[in-house]
């Protein structure tokens, strides 16, 4: 029992990474992305040629953020950004990330061959760290780590910086911002490169847990990240973190006690049931209709 | 460099008629000679090959190994005169592991085509969807690859090459039970595919009739990534089997982190743990070390033509050994050659009766045939038990030993 | 009446009409301003229901195929009630989530076949049957563009605040609209169902939303009309391309939906954009184009939340 919980905790240590990402997206720029699934499946891939070509593990897990960050940024200076300058409405974003989804995830299929590729692990930390009688695996302790620590990070950046307030301000109203002297193309493209690379780290830490790497692993990842958001409020960095957690608690404690066959349908079900009872998310703050 | 290569395949295809002669032609009731020519025969004979090549990540390595078996076969095939001066010209499509593909794809072959006959098919709903159509329109079906049940009863048109699994698991599981003296067991499969669920349930019934009892029971499915809640219950069952039936593409993710949740159940595994997926991946086979399966084939086998299937492949191939999907899409093309050859003939019902009275067959699989009028439409081969040792599957008998 | 049509042109004919009907259940959501994601899970509620009819209480086939229509109508009422309160973006979400529901649900009871589906659905749905469906579908949406019906879903797609405020009821016609998407899902499942005679919960992937999206969304959200002939554009285009593999449907329907986002976001049966064509009135457009919500731009928007 108390085993399975810390299972909870160490498989909810990687959904947080990926709700952060996508929450600071969303955050600043408003955008449900689609793509943001191939950005973890580009960084991943990214770091996995750079492993294959002897770069050393932390320098191939750097790569493979840059290759993610890199692509989100393209993505965004090109479609989003021209998008945006036209006003086009929300739902056309969406749309538009779809495109870009389907694009990404094909030109992955045809590059892999549609084959689940071996993803290295050797220079990746293995074993368990033992608590009492329970056990941690080594791998999603360090990802919990990272996630607490891009929370206090990007918590920090975006309320006690000059830089984050900017961000903010962009965040609130672009043309505002422009006003007051802040370039916002460049806070937008800040924004995106930093998700981008939280995509990819989600990405890797996904393939080290299971040493395979396919060009779809990516799609069941960002339900996982919607969920992840819907959970814990969008846009917010804490509930990021904490509704990841909790959806990897929520997880663990169905496969335990109903069955594992359930333990996919219900993060869907999750995303359905807080949208109905809490659209704001559990630790969101409710936003004023905007007309 | 381009004159070498034409030498090999012609010493190839030499090669491969003298075995076709001697292993293949038990039944014919033409026994030309694998030379001469055979009038009844068209110039070319247009054979569909519908696989699934992309899609889904069930497909690893499963379709594009396939084919490239077939494209060996009928290079051999048309290079050695098998079939006199006439041609197997094969029509692919890539059925991208969806029914609607292959439906369309299949009524396009018969009804545009007018293939003479068809070796095809990846995954088992591909097959179940378009199966019932080539039954209805009379084309003969050498199904590739197919480890499900349910499938030659579609028809007598309908045939495999590959055994339903559940009867490998009948051979092999009792003997695996008696050798470990086990007594309880955990299942862990993927609960979303056709195939590993009903292997799962059929495995679960034959190893509780052998007295094994059942201790958990848990399931993935193939958005699982991380299954420490899976492993931990099962560890806390402390059974003394470990039975896995998931998805090829997800047993290196099972096995490396069952190598970290220190289980110490015996494996049972699958024909997976042999292919290139497991084989390919050091930490998966690493933590492989002691697993068991049984196989209708491993490269190393002697039985029937495979040693033969095994050295040509590797001359053709750059050294490198053939994998089990290679081997399946070898012999099923080279079995609906024969059977056209010894039907003379590519009028479909003539090459279905031709197919069911192969005998003798000498494919990479063993020297085995379709012609048992107890189980119509199945190859009657065995499989052999097999164990993963220091990253190499080597053959087991109750007397083998593993430390771990 | 389609008997000198070859089998095969027959079969890609029937798909293509029921991506047609698929196209139009998006559409008629599009038409007040919600993005639906949930039409493939209705989809398969339809064919689920058709085909267990069929094969377990051997209900001949038009009937079965109209029960389909009627379940998935029903649940996306009851659920469309839950949902729809939602907006924009939360929408959409809801809806992709409530649609992947349905789907894993299906997969997972036993009394459905599981994972391996259904085989053995009687094949026997013509290509004139569909044909006529179609026209019957396209006719009762020109009445209904033509009624107040039309133009008050019209109204609330432009604004729902004015619309409401004209005496509207916009959770009605909403749900009205949501009810009429499922039904419309539900009857392309059966029909498909019907065509193949094997369904399994796997075919109803997000790939094949994305390209009833693509379509849907290129034919944009004022004629009916546009959207089957888009849907039966394509498809035969896609028959003259020929074989294509997963790169070339991937680059096509992703590049598709990319381009006219940025080109067409209102799609090409856009009155303004049909009328600046007719009429070479090309002016320079830098305005922002009418949303199909009432969600303001992405960029004049509310705090971001930070705690």
């Amino acid at each position: 029992m108390l085993q399975q919980t810390v299972n909870g905790i160490a498989l909810g240590a990687t959904y947080s990474l990926l709700g952060l990402g996508v929450t600071l997206i969303w955050g600043v720029l408003r955008v449900l992305n689609f793509a943001y699934s191939q950005f973890i499946v580009w960084g991943a891939f990214g770091t996995l040629i750079a492993i294959e070509n002897h770069v050393p593990t932390v320098f191939a897990v750097l790569i493979g953020m840059a290759v993610a960050g890199v692509v989100a940024v393209f993505v965004d200076m090109t479609v989003m950004q021209f998008m945006r300058r036209r006003g086009t409405s929300e739902f056309a974003l969406v749309v538009a990330t779809i495109g870009v989804y389907y694009i990404l995830s094909s030109v992955a299929q045809d590059r892999s061959k549609s084959q689940i590729e071996t993803f290295p692990i050797g220079g990746f930390p293995h074993g368990s760290v033992d608590i009492g009688s329970t056990s941690l695996p080594s791998l999603q302790l360090l990802s919990l780590v990272i996630s607490v620590a891009v929370m206090i990070v990007l918590g920090y950046w975006l309320n006690r910086t000059r830089l984050g307030r900017a961000t903010r301000t962009v965040a609130y109203s672009a043309p505002t911002a422009e006003l007051l002297g802040v370039n916002s193309r460049a806070i937008f493209a800040l924004a995106v490169f930093v998700s981008g690379c939280l995509a990819a780290l989600a990405g890797i830490f996904n393939a080290a847990d299971s040493s395979t790497l396919s060009y779809s692993d990516g799609d069941q990842l960002l339900v996982v990240a919607f969920a992840v958001i819907v959970l814990g409020g969008m846009g917010s960095v804490k509930g990021a973190v904490i509704g990841g957690l909790a959806l990897g608690l929520v997880q663990v404690y169905t496969t335990l006690y109903v069955s594992g066959v359930f333990s996919n349908a219900i993060t869907y079900l999750l995303i359905v049931g807080v949208l109905i009872v809490r659209p704001n998310g559990l630790f969101g703050v409710r936003e004023e209709a905007r007309v | 460099m381009r004159f070498r290569t034409i030498k090999i395949v012609t010493a190839l295809g030499l090669v491969s008629v003298l075995a076709a002669a001697c292993g293949s032609s038990k039944s014919s009731s033409t026994p030309t000679s694998a030379g001469s020519s055979s009038s009844a025969l068209p110039a070319t004979i247009k054979i569909g090959v519908p696989l699934d090549l992309t899609g889904s990540s069930e497909i690893t390595g499963v379709g594009t190994g396939e084919w490239a078996g077939v494209q060996f076969a009928v290079n051999q095939i048309n290079s050695s005169g098998f079939l006199g001066t006439s041609k197997i010209d094969p029509v692919m499509f890539d059925t991208q592991a969806s029914k609607t593909e292959a439906v369309q794809r299949t009524v396009e072959l018969i009804s545009s085509d007018h293939v003479s006959a068809i070796v095809g098919y990846s995954l088992t709903p591909s097959f179940l969807a378009a199966g019932p159509i080539a039954q209805k329109d009379g084309i003969p079906v050498m199904a590739v690859g197919l480890s499900g049940a349910g499938v030659t009863e579609v028809g007598n048109y309908i045939f495999r090459e590959l055994l339903d699994y559940t009867k490998l698991y009948a051979f092999g599981d009792p003997q695996f039970v008696k050798a470990t003296h086990a007594t309880t067991a955990a299942y862990l499969y993927g609960s979303d595919t056709v195939t590993t669920s009903g292997q799962y349930a059929a495995r679960r019934k034959l190893l509780e009739s052998l007295g094994v009892k059942t201790v958990a029971v848990e399931t993935i499915t193939a958005a699982t990534t991380d299954m420490q809640a899976q492993l931990t219950a099962i560890k806390d069952a402390n059974p003394d089997l470990l039975v896995v039936n998931v998805d090829t593409g997800q047993v290196p993710s099972v096995l490396v982190q069952l190598g970290e949740s220190g289980i110490t159940a015996q494996y049972l595994g699958d024909t997976s743990l042999g292919s290139a997926v497991v084989t390919g991946n050091p930490a998966a086979i690493k933590a492989a070390q002691c697993g068991l399966f049984t196989t209708p084939w491993v490269p190393t086998s002697t039985a029937g033509g495979n040693p033969l299937f095994v050295s040509q492949w590797k001359a053709a191939n750059n050294g490198q050994t053939p994998d089990f999907f290679d081997a399946l899409g070898r012999d099923a093309m080279w079995a609906m050659a024969t059977a056209i050859k010894n039907a003379n003939s590519v009028n479909p019902s003539q090459i279905r009766d031709a197919l069911s009275q192969i005998s003798g067959f000498s494919g990479a699989l063993g020297l085995y045939g379709w012609n048992n009028p107890a189980a119509p439409g199945q190859p009657t081969y065995g499989g052999v038990n097999e164990q993963v040792q220091n990253g190499q599957d080597v053959p087991w008998t109750s007397s083998t030993t593993c430390t771990k | 009446m389609f008997d000198w049509l070859n089998p095969y042109t027959q079969l890609v004919a029937a798909g293509i009409l029921v991506n047609a009907l698929l196209v139009l259940s998006l559409f008629v959501v599009f038409q007040c301003g919600v993005l639906s994601l949930a039409t493939i899970g209705f989809m398969a509620d339809g064919a689920y229901t058709s085909s267990l009819l069929a094969t377990k209480q051997h209900w001949p086939t038009v009937p079965a195929i109209a029960a389909g229509a009627v379940v998935a109508a029903v649940l996306a009422y009851i659920f469309g009630r839950l949902v729809l309160h939602l907006r924009g973006i939360y929408l959409a979400l809801g809806t992709f989530a409530l649609g992947q529901v349905f789907v894993l649900g299906i997969a997972n009871f036993t009394w459905t076949g599981g994972p391996g589906g259904i085989v053995g659905i009687p094949v026997d749905i013509t290509l004139a049957e569909l044909v006529f469906v179609v026209l019957a579908v396209g006719v009762v949406f020109q009445l209904v563009h033509l009624s107040f019906v039309g133009r008050a879903l019209r109204a609330i797609r432009l604004d729902e605040r004015v619309a409401a405020g004209a005496g509207i009821n916009v959770a009605r016609y909403r749900t009205l609209a949501f009810t009429a998407s499922g039904f419309l899902a539900g009857l392309a499942g059966g029909f498909e169902a019907f065509q193949t005679g094997v369904i399994s919960p796997d075919q109803y992937s997000f790939v094949l939303l994305v390209q009833i999206l693509a379509l849907a969304m290129i034919a944009g959200s004022y004629l009916w009309a546009g959207s089957v002939l888009t849907a039966i554009a394509i498809g035969v285009a896609q028959q003259y391309i020929g074989t294509t593999d997963a790169l070339a449907e991937g680059l096509l329907y992703g590049g598709l939906l990319v381009v006219v986002m940025i080109l067409v976001p209102n799609g090409i049966t856009d009155p303004r954009l049909l009328r600046r064509l007719t009429f070479r009135r090309l002016r320079p457009h830098r305005g922002p184009s009418s949303p199909p919500t009432s969600e303001a731009s992405p960029s004049g928007a509310s705090p971001l939340v930070i705690k």
